[in-house]
Parts: C-alpha cells; structure tokens; sequence
C-alpha cells in the first residue's frame, strides 16, 4: 500500500506543490495541516508514514509541533521543511526527532529522495 | 537496438580483459623495463572502456577511461612506475572487477570515487605522487596522540575505528546543516573521535563537498555505510578500518592493531570477499515450479489451520503458528525470485534516445524514474519492445524539431519522462513527452484514408483518435523512418500488455503533450485479499485496493441524481452493491449493511456486501479461456475449505 503523507505548511500554494511532488511519486498525501495545531491532530487521527513540516506557521509552529508529535509516537517521521537562512531552527528541529529537512524552493527531486531514504 | 543480448558476451569478454589486466600488471611489476606489459594493459584498458560505453554502463565507462590516461602517462614515460603507482592500478583493476560485477548483476555500484581520485590524482600532477599516498592515508597521520590512545582503548575493547568520508551531492543546500544529520545519524550507534575538516569548520560551511570522519563503534563496516546512505544528499561514502600501524609496539595489543592495518590495505578497496559467482542461474520454468508449489502449500496451510483450529491445546496452536509463519515466509521468499527490478528494460534507453535523437537532429533530454521498481520477472522480460515503440514514437512523431519548438515558444530541448511506481497490486509505467501531442485532425484524415472511418467524418474526440491509434495497421507517420513508423506500432504494444493482463491509455494535450500509461499486475501469482460474502457466493477483494471497512444503517444511504452514495467523513462516496455489480442478487438492505471502502482508479468507492468473512492469502488463476475476459473479474481462487471464490478486478468492477 502507498506511504501516508502529511503535509503541514501555513500557505496553500507549498501544500499544493508539494503534493503535487508527493502524489506524482506514489505516495498517498492522506492530510493537509495549515499549522501545527493541525498537524498534531491530524497525526493521532491518521496516523501517516510521514509528515512534513514547516518551521514558521501560526498558532503552533513546527519545532512545538515536532516535539509534541514525538512525545506522541517517538517513531514518527518527520521531515521538517525550511526557507534559507533558518539553519538553527532547522537544527533544533532535526535534534527534536525531525529526520531529515528539505530547504524550500523545493526541488522535486530532492523531495523525493527524503520520502524515499526516511520512508524506508 | 536490443544489447540485452550481448550482456553475456560483454561480461565474458570483459572479464578476460581483466584477468589479463591483473596478469600484465604482475609481470610489469617485476620488470617494470616490459613494455609490451605496458602496451597490452593499456590496450585491454582501453577496449574495456569502448566496450562498456557501448553498453552503456557509464561508471565502467568513466573508471576505465581514467586508468587508461594513467597507463598512458606510464606508456609514453611521463609518470614513474614507483609501487605507490602500481598499487593504485593493483586497486583500480580490482574496483573495476567489482564495478563490472555489480553492472553485470545489476546490483548497487559501490562507491568508487576514492579509487577513482587516486587515479585522477597520478594523472593530474605525476610528480606529486608520493604526497598523494600519503593523503590517503591521512587519518593514521594526522590522529593527534589523544585521538590514537582513544582509537587503541577503543580496539582493545572491541569496538572497531572506521574512517568514513562521505562527498555531499552537489548544489545540496544547506551543507553544515546536512553534516549534522550525518552526525546526529552516527552518533547513535558511534563516537565520534575526530573529524576532518573540524567541526567548526564543518559548521562554518568551509569546505567543499566532502568530509571524513574517525568514529568508534560495535557496528559493522557495511551497517556503517548504509547508516550514512540513508541520509539524503550523500553522493557516495567509503567506510575503511583505520588502522594504526606505523608505529608497532610490543605487546599482545600489537595483534589486534597489526590485524587493523593489514584490514586496510584490503578493505581500502571494496573488494569482494570470494572471486565467486554471487549468483546461481536457475532455469525460470523451475522457478515457476517452485513457486506454484509455494501456492499449493499456502492453500494446504488454510486448510489445515481450519481443521483443527477450535481445539484450544496451546502446543498445538503453537505449532500452527509456526507453521503459519514458516509458509508465509517462504511464500515471500518465493515471490521475491520473481520479482526484478525495472531497471533491467530501463537501462536500456538512454543510450537509445541519445542515438535516435542525434539521428533525427532532435535535441532529447530522457528523464527516468522509478527503475528500482520490482515486479514479475515475466513482465519485465515482455514489457522492453513496448516500450522501445512507445519512445521511439515520442522521439519520432512526439518531440518537434528545435527550430518548431523555438518557433512555439517551448523549451528548445524536448524531454521524455520514464517512470515507473507502485499502485496498490499493480505497477504503472508512465511515458511522456512535451512534443507536439496527438493531431486529431490528422488522425482522422489517415482514417478516412485507410478506411477506417467513412469518408466525410468531420470532427472525432480524442478519445476516438487514440482508438484509432491502437487499430491494427494505422500509422500516421510521413516518413518511414528504420525504426518507427511502419505501421505496426500501437496495435502490438496493446497486444503485448494485454497479453501480460495490463491496460494501456494514451492521453494527450495537443501542442503541449503525450502521455502513455501502461498498467501492470505487479505479480501473477499470490495476493492477499479481503474476503466477503454477497449471494452465498465468497468473492475476493485484493487487500492493496481496500481502504477501509465501515457498517452504515439504511438510513445513512443518500442519494444523488438516482445513485447512492455515503457521506464519509465529509466525503461523498458513491455507493455499490458488490452483488449487483457481479451479476449476484443484490444484498438485503434492511439491518446494517457491511461496507468496503476500495479504491477504483484513484477515487474512493464504497461497496455493499452481506458479510466480511476476514483476510486470507490467495493464489490467483485466470479464468479460463472458455470464460474469457470477464468484466469485474480479475480470476479465481480455491479457498482453504475447497471451494471457488471470484477475485474482483476493481479498475473494471464499475462504470
């Protein structure tokens, strides 16, 4: 069966790339979180193969988020996504449980790659 | 076109080039005044490099063009034959064995590049060879002496000192940010004695794309590596056994440490452990023996597992489980000597494309994905010619001229995507291109014109023109070229997939773009399903389509412009009934009705049945030809207690 995905970012335009990347790759993008609020519900209800997660979002942002969702399920898979320039966040992100961090612009390949090496 | 066939003859050739190699190369090393040691060595060199740029194996290509520069600089006299020169071409020459080993077997290429930069590194500057060595022995040298006690403590005590360098992808992003993965990902297993760059360095980003690390660890080499492999962004890793061997001291720890040293002259190459064939060649119709076998045994299983499920004796539900577990091991087991990675076809086409392209003066770029999909060995050995017409037909007739895309405003070089993924039980092989799409007007003139369809006929859908395409003996091509366009295209390629139980669709944007989507079964033989019951009859439901299983009251059937559906968590959902649908009674819908949420052709479908009996492997028989294609029906099983149960095809149950 095709991996589960969440995809969590605060704008509409990255959640649509992404699963746009995501789908094309035989991944099956099962929930879309607006901030991290979201993303830690919608993880206990759908239970993903993987999220990914952005750093900046309103409410809850992606490091509170990480940290909450691997006190939740200390296997989660979590990939955290980033502009340039946020290197210690993503840091704090990747020593909070994040397995991997992809650097937006994405580029497609890159994406996939860290589906594919953190999925497996 | 097809190389596949000369595989044989190249990996026969090549590995007496080898040897040849090796024996030049020992006889050169005595008596480095051999010049025709010299010349012969270069000359096998240089055929291998000829010969694998032929197949297109790029890495053997690329290595053996290195060593071949290197052999030359040794012909002409330019670079000294000193041993440091004779044991990187003793290390090349066994890199090159297992590069062509791997290539042959298509199994992952080790990384290379250390073996490679040496070479490089004699041919750059001849002079600096020495210093060059020594580089590569870095760690050994530069290991400061609190470094050297931890690593010894370490060995005494049974951890091992790897050197890992690891070379960053290109352009990765971010590069101090990805190292501290690399960290983070090693620390977990290792310590990290030391790093080079430092870790300041490392964090202030000064250093280009590669960088080593000593750690001290239980874990394997090979463990090591695949830690670090599974890291995004890593082109290649090289694990070696640090040793510290140049300074030996008396003592029993000297054992230990003079084992470590020897273990790196060896392991400094990836050197494979026995000269042995990995691989045993197994005549495929065993193998189908074996595994039809295997299906027997799983229903055996179900049966007795159903005999004398009840009795509560704790031995024997023990031995039953056991029993259970061992079959379906070896039913995997079994499976999986079918399954081989897509790669085998794929491997074949850039080199295709390139040649095609050049020759039609198109200018191509071949993007594939997706080659390490699996799937049945016979598929694959039938899915290659289909797909060789279907590029060759988006090189021909799909990707326009430079001058016409220019002219069109589209990128100048047209690009060809290959792809193939996984979805559910079926594999999905994708074509494309950004040409010029289907001409539907054009397809309907040839139509016309060929009698297949009356004269007059002014508009047709796309739809109808791609049915056209798959009619034997269409062609639209102007020109015939050697290689496509005789007319005898399409309608083969469908056979073949139909033929191999798969589905074949051409969509197209005309002016922007064709696609081809070829599906596949991923297996002919063993699928797990869901079964349930309509009209007293079981059917099953492969279990890679079943999203969900629900229980809704009557009440909760809506309906919208006469069809049912289902509101699921804010979906709609068109609703079914399973018994319906296969030609059954419907279902009694006055209690609660049993729903199975599956998925056809991407959208969510649910399908009311009588009951849900539960999971179970089953082996898939076609129906006979008697029977022949039933729609809905993707064949039959025979179920643990005797009896026959329809599986369902879900891409063809409805609409």
């Amino acid at each position: 069966m095709a991996k589960t995905v969440l995809i969590t970012d605060d704008t509409a335009f990255m959640r649509m790339t992404l699963r746009n990347v995501i789908e094309k790759n035989g991944y099956e993008v099962v929930g879309e979180a607006a901030n991290g609020e979201e993303a830690i519900t919608l993880y206990q209800e759908l239970k993903p193969d993987l999220v990914t997660m952005d750093i900046t979002m309103p409410k809850v942002d992606g490091i509170t988020a990480i940290k909450e969702i691997m006190k939740i399920d200390p296997q989660a898979k979590i990939i955290v996504c980033s502009a340039m320039g946020q290197k210690p966040m993503v840091i704090e992100a990747l020593s909070a449980g994040a397995k991997d961090f992809l650097v937006k612009p994405f580029d497609a390949e890159r994406v996939v790659e860290s589906l594919r090496k953190i999925g497996s | 076109m097809d190389l596949s066939s000369f595989r044989e003859v190249f990996a026969a050739e090549a590995r007496d080039y080898l040897q040849s190699l090796n024996e030049e190369l020992l006889s050169f090393e005595r008596n480095p005044e051999d010049e025709s040691a010299i010349d012969n060595m270069f000359r096998a060199a240089h055929s291998l490099k000829g010969m694998a740029g032929t197949m297109g194996f790029s890495e053997l290509a690329e290595f053996t063009h290195e060593m071949e520069s290197v052999l030359d600089l040794l012909r002409t006299g330019e670079l000294e034959p000193t041993t440091d020169v004779i044991n990187v071409l003793f290390r090349a020459v066994d890199t090159l064995e297992l590069l062509l080993d791997q290539t042959i077997n298509d199994e992952m290429i080790s990384p290379y590049g250390e073996q490679m930069a040496a070479l490089k590194a004699l041919v750059d500057s001849p002079r600096s060879v020495v210093t060059q060595t020594k580089d590569e022995r870095m760690f050994s040298a530069e290991l400061n002496e609190f470094n050297r006690e931890t690593i010894k403590q370490g060995i005494a005590q049974g951890y091992h000192a790897f050197a890992v360098s690891v070379v960053l992808k290109p352009n990765t992003i971010l590069k101090s940010v990805r190292v501290f993965t690399v960290f983070q990902a090693l620390e977990e297993v290792a310590t990290i004695v030391q790093s080079n760059p430092s870790a300041e360095d490392l964090d202030d980003e000064k250093f280009d794309r590669q960088f080593a690390l000593v750690v001290l660890t239980k874990e394997s080499e090979q463990n090591i590596r695949q830690i670090v492999e599974g890291i995004s962004e890593i082109e290649s890793v090289l694990v070696e056994e640090v040793s510290l061997d140049d300074r030996p001291e008396a003592g029993p720890q000297n054992a230990s440490e003079t084992a470590a040293a020897m273990d790196v002259s060896v392991s400094a190459t990836p050197v494979r452990t026995s000269r042995h064939d990995p691989l045993v060649r197994v005549e495929t119709e065993r193998l189908d023996k074996l595994i039809n076998l295997v299906g027997e045994l799983v229903i055996s299983r179900t049966q007795v597992i159903e005999m004398v499920k009840g009795g509560e004796s704790a031995d024997r539900t023990g031995a039953l489980d056991q029993l259970d577990r061992i079959t379906t091991e070896l039913q995997y087991a079994a499976m999986s000597l079918r399954m081989v990675p897509i790669k085998q076809v794929f491997d074949r086409f850039p080199r295709m494309v390139r040649d095609l392209a050049q020759a039609r003066g198109k200018d191509i770029n071949l993007k594939i994905s997706g080659e390490t999909t699996e799937l049945d060995r016979s598929i694959v050995n039938q899915i290659g010619d289909p797909l060789v017409h279907l590029i060759r037909n988006s090189i021909d007739h799909g990707i326009e001229s430079r001058d016409e895309r220019i002219a069109n405003g589209k990128p100048e070089v047209g690009t060809i995507r290959l792809s193939a993924r996984h979805e559910g039980s079926h594999i999905l092989i994708e074509i494309s291109d950004d040409g010029r799409g289907l001409d539907v007007d054009r397809i309907r003139d040839k139509a016309i014109e060929r009698g297949l369809l009356p004269g007059g006929t002014k508009e047709i859908s796309m739809t109808e023109a791609v049915n056209l395409l798959f009619h034997p003996g269409f062609s639209t091509a102007e020109t015939v070229t050697d290689l496509s366009g005789r007319g005898v295209g399409l309608d083969a390629v469908k056979a073949t997939v139909e033929s191999l139980s798969g589905t074949i669709d051409v969509e197209s944007e005309p002016g922007e773009w064709t696609r081809t989507t070829i599906k596949l079964p991923l297996t002919l033989a063993i699928i797990k399903a869901l079964l349930v019951e309509v009209d007293g009859e079981t059917v099953a439901i492969p279990i890679q389509a079943v999203r969900e299983n629900i229980q809704i009251e009557p009440g909760q059937v809506k309906s919208i412009q006469q069809n049912d559906v289902i509101m699921l968590r804010n979906e709609v959902l068109p609703l079914y009934d399973l018994g319906e649908c296969l030609g059954f009674e419907p279902v009694d819908r006055s209690g609660p009705l049993p729903v199975i949420i599956v998925e056809v052709r991407g959208e969510k479908v649910g399908f009311i049945v009588e009951d849900l009996i539960g999971q179970q492997e089953i082996v898939i028989k076609s129906l006979s030809s008697i029977v022949g294609d039933v729609k809905g029906v993707a064949g039959a099983t025979v179920l643990g207690n005797g009896r026959i149960a329809l599986i369902i095809d879900n891409s063809t149950l409805i609409g």
